[in-house]
């Protein structure tokens, strides 16, 4: 067969568009109140407060303010990871206009969901006891066993599509979402619930300050003088509906997805392509697939993680492919939420097409010169209706993402 | 759109690679368990478990490459390479997609890494070990080695990991994202499963999660990895099979529905005997049961749709656990559906995924 021809992945299909928005992270506990705290200046990572790091220095993370969803009750049916899932899914479904989501069990719906932590079986205090021979109790497997999240949601809302749970690192809520769009324009799905998920644990707090990428102080995303991350939590859930299902409900659009790539470096387990090979060709993979231009982009929001490979790395891309398009990153605000992260940034991508403006990149105080761009000093208006949201991630992986306001397909 | 396959890296207990594959369908392998000691409240017991050797990767790749990848990930390369070999395609990066599916990712090296936390304090948790525990390490490490740069995805949804690698696989060819995927599921067997499998066993309830329950099949867990190399249908170059359609939340094919089509059931990893006794009311089916040479998998689905690609391949119907039919019977196709019931549902009537594969499809 012929595997030659050009990469473009541009193909008529059903359109796509999201109808509802749910996100909690340590910004807010809903998402107007999550969207809005990006505006203001106040940040206040601080040590963890559901577990203890035995570190000589505090690692801030950007935990979920408290709440309900805080009981460690050892009968909680799953684990924290899907109980944000569910919490998010929750809130956009009633944002979209499902209420309670009992109307879907008639429809073709899918459930496609982002996680890191929710995929791994890695219980400390059950494997302490196995090692210290004490026969555990298998309630926290069984709790494991049962938190598949996407699993939850479908079994929750009584579903009967295709339900994914991807575990490609940070990436994983981009993916996520790209994917559960493909399920609606090839007709395998009316309407899919797509993000991510993450909760912040000791295990994966433990193995990022082991990599010696975590920083003691607020992150500080494409910075001079940035020196890591800050870990955080939370979850977004995006509804996706085909035109004709949002049509047909007379319900308002808030943004149609118009493009999706992803890629892989190929290249380190840990470290991206240096000249960010990998994430160039998600980049164009998407903008193919949109039928669109990079100079059409009215603003990027960027993976920055704060880390020096990161940063440099998709600075480069950015100042390459992107050169007087306005970027930033929220990870300032919100901490690295791993599997959550690109759910999250997609749903603000989205609020932020709808409000018309965008906001500073929080952190950012002077310009890397080996970088040699400046993301988003203050709040600025938007002049355009595209946005990319993009993901790098562990291993390699690669995701972006175009969203246009609805209206705005080419 | 039917995905044409094209190679079969097949690992496990009974060995790797198509000689071993095949030998074992042909019931020309005897694979005895390795017997490892298990504490539970219940007292001790030898545990049999189907370890798989990955002792092959050592003549493709030479050590030092190999020295930072865990059990996990070796388990995978080496499928993923057996199929890119047997395939015998030109792989080009861009346009190659890789998946990697699994039950319970890399439980042995998440363990390990809690093993350096436990050992050594917070300050010297290995950062090797975390990195190789992140799911997407042997996707990173797969790609890496066979220089994959296209779509990468690595995903975890229990027994149904196998049917929706292969739907994001036919999503991704059916796009035109790429021309070929390399898709494929590991899963690892570690102590802390040993310990778990057992005390499922010792509880013996029917209500807990079957797949680590092996309540209603007694032959003890394994491990393995199989991967397959996807690609559009074309008129030339004939695959092995083409798999056809996979169908969600199918009911139990009828024999109506099955027409000329043999149902194979091979390796119920979870409620056999039920299965069996229904499925004998059927006119004909084959069974293949892999468990004796595999152990019990959550991505045993990868097997059974290796099974029947083998079969429709090499024109044989092997079976090694014939009821009606006898072993290694001639078979000129067309077709084999695999119906796997879904038991983690409550649902009634039971449904399942069912999988077409034929040897011939119209284009």
């Amino acid at each position: 067969m012929s595997i030659s021809g050009p990469a473009i992945v541009s193909q008529p299909g059903k359109q796509v568009t999201v109808t509802g928005i749910g996100a909690l992270c340590a910004t807010g506990l809903d998402f107007e109140r999550a969207f809005t705290a990006l505006f203001e200046k106040r940040r206040e990572p601080s040590a963890p407060r559901r577990f203890d790091l035995e570190h000589p220095t505090i690692y801030p993370v950007f935990e979920l303010p408290p709440s309900p969803l805080d009981s460690e009750d050892e009968n909680q049916p799953w684990l924290r990871t899907s109980r944000l899932a569910l919490a998010a899914a929750r809130e956009a479904l009633e944002d979209a206009g499902w209420g309670d989501g009992k109307g879907l069990s008639q429809l073709k719906v899918g459930v496609c969901i982002g996680t890191t932590v929710g995929g791994s079986m890695n219980d400390e205090q059950f494997y302490r006891d196995f090692r210290d021979g004490k026969n555990p109790g298998l309630k926290p497997i069984d709790r494991y066993l049962r938190s598949n999240p996407a699993a939850v949601l479908a079994q929750t809302f009584n579903l009967h599509g295709p339900q994914l749970t991807i575990v490609n690192a940070c990436s994983s809520g981009t993916d996520a979402i790209g994917l559960g769009a493909s399920w609606i324009k090839s007709g395998l799905c009316d309407l899919v619930l797509a993000g991510g998920s993450d909760e912040l644990c000791r295990v994966t707090c433990n193995g990022f300050i082991s990599l010696m990428i975590s920083d003691h102080q607020p992150c500080r995303p494409f910075d001079r003088q940035r020196n890591g991350l800050n870990l955080g939590e939370g979850a977004a859930i995006l509804i996706l509906e085909s035109k004709q299902l949002q049509k047909r409900r007379n319900q308002a659009a808030k943004a149609s997805i118009l493009g999706y790539g992803s890629s892989c470096d190929a290249w380190h387990l840990t470290a991206p392509h240096p000249e960010g090979r990998g994430l160039s060709q998600a980049l164009q993979l998407a903008l193919n697939n949109a039928g669109t231009k990079a100079e059409d982009i009215a603003f990027i929001n960027a993976h920055g993680t704060a880390t020096q490979n990161n940063d440099l790395t998709e600075g480069k891309v950015i100042k390459s492919l992107f050169p007087r398009t306005p970027f930033f990153s929220t990870k300032g605000h919100t901490g690295h939420t791993l599997g959550a992260a690109g759910a999250l940034e997609a749903a603000f991508t989205i609020a932020m097409l709808q409000s018309g403006k965008i906001p500073a990149s929080a952190g950012f105080s002077e310009i890397d010169p080996e970088i040699g761009l400046t993301p988003t000093k203050c709040c600025e208006n938007l002049d355009g209706h595209l946005a990319l949201s993009q993901s790098l991630a562990f291993g390699g992986n690669n995701g972006a993402l175009i969203f246009g306001l609805d209206g705005a397909e080419q | 759109m039917p995905m044409a396959i094209r190679g079969i890296g097949p690992v496990g207990a009974f060995g790797a690679g198509l000689d071993e594959w095949r030998a074992t369908l042909k019931g020309e392998r005897k694979v005895e368990p390795e017997l490892i000691a298990i504490e539970t409240e219940q007292g001790a017991c030898n545990l049999p478990v189907f370890r798989a050797s990955t002792s092959p990767l050592k003549a493709i790749i030479k050590s030092r490459e190999l020295r930072r990848l865990d059990h996990f990930s070796k388990l995978a390369l080496l499928g993923a390479l057996l199929a890119c070999e047997d395939a015998g395609q030109t792989l080009i990066s861009e346009r190659t997609g890789l998946i990697v599916a699994s039950a319970y990712g890399a439980s042995a090296t998440t363990f390990s890494f809690l093993d350096s936390v436990i050992n050594d304090g917070d300050v010297l948790a290995s950062p090797t070990l975390f990195s190789n525990s992140v799911h997407n390490a042997a996707a990173a490490h797969i790609a890496k080695y066979l220089n994959i740069t296209g779509p990468n995805l690595s995903l975890t949804q229990g027994h149904l990991s196998v049917p929706m690698a292969l739907i994001t696989a036919a999503h991704w060819l059916t796009e035109g994202r790429v021309d070929a995927v390399l898709c494929g599921a590991v899963d690892e067997y570690c102590d802390v499963l040993g310990y778990c499998w057992q005390s499922y066993l010792n509880r013996k309830t029917t209500t807990t999660r079957k797949n680590l329950n092996p309540d209603l099949k007694p032959c003890g867990p394994g491990e393995g990895s199989l991967f397959f190399w996807l690609s559009r249908a074309e008129k030339t170059n004939t695959p092995y099979a083409y798999l056809e359609k996979i169908e969600q939340n199918a009911p139990e094919p009828t024999n109506k529905t099955l027409n000329d089509t043999v149902p194979l059931i091979s390796s119920p990893n979870t409620c056999h005997n039920h299965l069996e006794s229904r499925i004998s009311q059927r006119k004909k089916y084959l069974q293949q049961d892999l468990s004796q040479y595999l152990g019990a998998l959550p991505i045993i689905t990868a097997f059974d749709l290796a099974v029947a690609a083998t079969m429709l391949s090499d024109q044989t119907l092997y079976s090694n656990k014939p009821l009606r039919h006898p072993q290694s019977l001639p078979f000129s196709g067309p077709a084999i559906c695999c119906w796997q019931p879904d038991y983690e549902t409550s649902r009634k009537p039971l449904t399942g995924n069912c999988y077409w594969i034929t040897n011939r499809v119209n284009l």
